[in-house]
């Protein structure tokens, strides 16, 4: 177990040091210059003499002027020695404090999204799985299609009109009412329709998975011979054929963690949800460096262990899984 | 959104190639694709879902030909109309005929999708032959790359680089081809590993076939269904993710109209609630594409892969 953990381990950290290298140099091969966005604001209140010293001193402070794999192991070594991934172009603030400081907002987004899912989508799977080719199946596998057609976007802007414009139920956007002192109620309202758009997204797959998993599992001989001892066949289903079904749903949500932070990355536009999608679409627009890829990092990060914990837990889960 | 994709793991990946490399399935290729095509037909949802694409990439081509207007033509004093018999979807914020630029955004939604799922097809191809033939230390690094590929989510990653090389088509097209072609890889790889100890493969070498002979006579016909199917489900999430990066701003670029930054427009809450002409018929015709390609992607998983549970 342990060896296995280290591995598993090491193998994330070579490839977290490879996307870290490969969006480092996406992003300084890319046309456009940070120096030039920062300067646009200022160019009026310049004189023209001072644009271009003013130009190579940022340019100088950003670190542009060096080679790229001389910025990158410049920006390893502020990592490794004192966990700075370099301060925003934009605020001069630490790019990974930015994105840490969102942090909490989009992971509550992401886990109630994740758990409407999967509130959603393993019954209806279940449902949908004993009730084969009935219309029950149709209906249910229809909505399943639906979901992941429908763009997440497209999905909250109707949720908007009809909640937020047309019955004047719901907030259309924030985290709290501005203004107002911040309550668990008011969050909650603010939550409701972005967690809905993120977690109808992963409903879908989770249904489709339960669906399957369940129609295989009924298929095994373990629940004949479970008929066959005398048992009532919705003990059959609920004590033999549901755990074996949905145990491996775990390794399911574990891979869900990447669809949920690309969904959050549009919802959180959308509904103006203050997380870290938001603050990285609005350094993607300025071209600030450090806290796009210290917002890349932390992704990846949560994909890794994702992966690495739904090992895990499946291993723990199920004893015929040895770990090794 | 949700990844079109869930259910074709390498499961699916092992019992297409088991099948494809059944004693039947080699000499008499030809019933077998015929056996396909009547699975196929036998899928009602496919068939819908093909004759949906098949109306709509009409619909698509004859723009020119059946949209009431130039989609680009301004009448600023015929701004934001409602629908009426000489706009059916009434006209936009600078007096643009909705349904004109809806038709004309489809050719361009619709070219990025499928461009965007060939390069990304084209790329995974050439990865998993080389990762699967070549095998040993270059196999590994494939699989490194993958993994890294795949460690930020597809959308992130593609909306950073197009959002700082800025939108347009090919750059769209590129990028999205560029972070899609991990699956395809995968699969690939696994044909090319599990045919590689066949029998015939094995003879076939001994005959004097040479590596890229053996590629090309046998590989890469065997890789071809799993790849078809890959293939189908990259275009559907290529459109999406198209759709939403045009939608952030990021993507295909104004006045070139797609069907995501069509959508964009409503971003304001005075379209949003007033001018629902604008932004619902985008996001419909985004939806039923989608839900088109997934049917026929189902179609084709069902028709090449019968051992599946569907």
């Amino acid at each position: 177990m342990a060896r296995f953990l280290v591995r598993r381990l090491v193998i994330s950290l070579v490839t977290l040091v490879g996307i870290s290298i490969l969006l480092f140099l996406l992003m300084r091969l890319a046309p456009g210059d940070p120096v030039d966005m920062q300067l646009q604001g200022q160019i009026p209140r310049m004189s023209a003499a001072d644009i271009p010293r003013v130009r190579a001193e940022l340019t100088h402070e950003f670190g542009l002027d060096q080679p790229i794999a001389i910025q990158y192991l410049f920006w390893v070594r502020e990592l490794v020695l004192h966990g700075s991934m370099g301060y925003s172009f934009v605020s001069s603030q630490p790019a990974l404090g930015l994105i840490l400081g969102r942090f909490g907002a989009t992971l509550e987004l992401m886990s109630i999204s994740l758990v409407l899912s999967l509130v959603v989508g393993v019954p209806l799977g279940i449902v949908a799985a004993l009730r084969r080719n009935r219309l029950t199946d149709y209906v249910v596998s229809a909505f399943g299609i639906s979901t992941a057609a429908v763009p997440s976007f497209f999905l909250g802007l109707i949720l908007i009109y009809v909640f937020s414009i047309k019955l004047r139920v719901l907030p259309s956007g924030d985290m709290f009412t501005p203004g107002q002192p911040q309550n668990v109620v008011d969050n909650v309202r603010h939550l409701t329709l972005p967690a809905v758009v993120l977690g109808v997204g992963s409903a879908g797959p989770i249904l489709r998975y339960v669906r399957t998993s369940i129609l295989e599992t009924l298929g095994r001989e373990y629940l004949v011979t479970a008929r066959a001892k005398g048992l009532a066949p919705w003990m059959v289903i609920v004590r033999h054929a549901f755990p074996n079904a949905l145990l491996p749903l775990i390794t399911v949500v574990g891979l869900q963690v990447g669809q949920l932070l690309a969904g959050a990355f549009i919802t959180e536009q959308v509904f103006n949800w203050p997380g870290m999608g938001r603050m990285a679409y609005n350094a993607i627009l300025a071209h600030d460096y450090p806290v796009i890829q210290a917002f890349a990092v932390v992704t990846a990060v949560m994909v890794l262990l994702g992966n690495v914990l739904s090992d895990l837990a499946y291993g723990f889960a199920d004893p015929r899984i040895r770990i090794d | 959104m949700g990844s079109p994709t869930q259910e074709s793991g390498s499961i699916d990946v092992a019992s297409t190639v088991s099948q494809a490399v059944s004693p039947r399935a080699g000499p008499r290729h030809d019933s077998a694709r015929r056996q396909a095509i009547r699975r196929f037909v036998r899928h009602k949802a496919a068939l819908v879902g093909l004759c949906v694409l098949v109306l709509i990439s009409v619909l698509a081509i004859a723009a020119p030909v059946i949209a009431p207007h130039d989609p680009n033509f301004t009448r600023v004093d015929l701004r934001n109309m409602a629908p009426s018999p000489t706009n059916l979807l009434g006209t936009d914020g600078i007096g643009r005929d909705v349904l004109s630029r809806l038709l004309y955004a489809s050719q361009v939604s619709l070219a990025v999708g499928i461009s965007a799922a060939f390069v990304a097809t084209a790329i995974g191809l050439i990865v998993g032959l080389i990762a699967g033939t070549v095998g040993g230390l270059v196999d590994m690094l494939a699989m490194r790359l993958t993994d890294v590929v795949l460690s930020v989510p597809s959308l992130i990653a593609i909306a950073i680089v197009a959002g700082l090389v800025g939108g347009g088509f090919w750059i769209v097209v590129l990028v999205l081809g560029l972070f899609g072609w991990t699956e395809a890889a995968r699969v690939v790889r696994a044909a090319v590993l599990s045919l590689r100890e066949q029998d015939f493969v094995i003879a076939a070498r001994g005959l004097g076939g040479n590596d890229l002979w053996v590629i090309r006579k046998h590989l890469l016909f065997h890789a071809l269904p799993p790849l078809t199917v890959t293939a189908t489900f990259t275009v559907a999430r290529a459109l999406l993710t198209e759709a939403g990066l045009s939608f952030l701003g990021i993507g295909v670029q104004p006045p070139q109209a797609t069907w995501g930054n069509m959508l964009s427009d409503a971003q304001g809450l005075n379209v949003l609630t007033s001018l629902p002409w604008l932004w619902i018929p985008p996001g419909v015709a985004i939806f039923i594409t989608v839900v088109a390609v997934n049917l026929v992607g189902d179609g084709l998983r069902d028709a090449l892969d019968p051992h599946d549970l569907h």
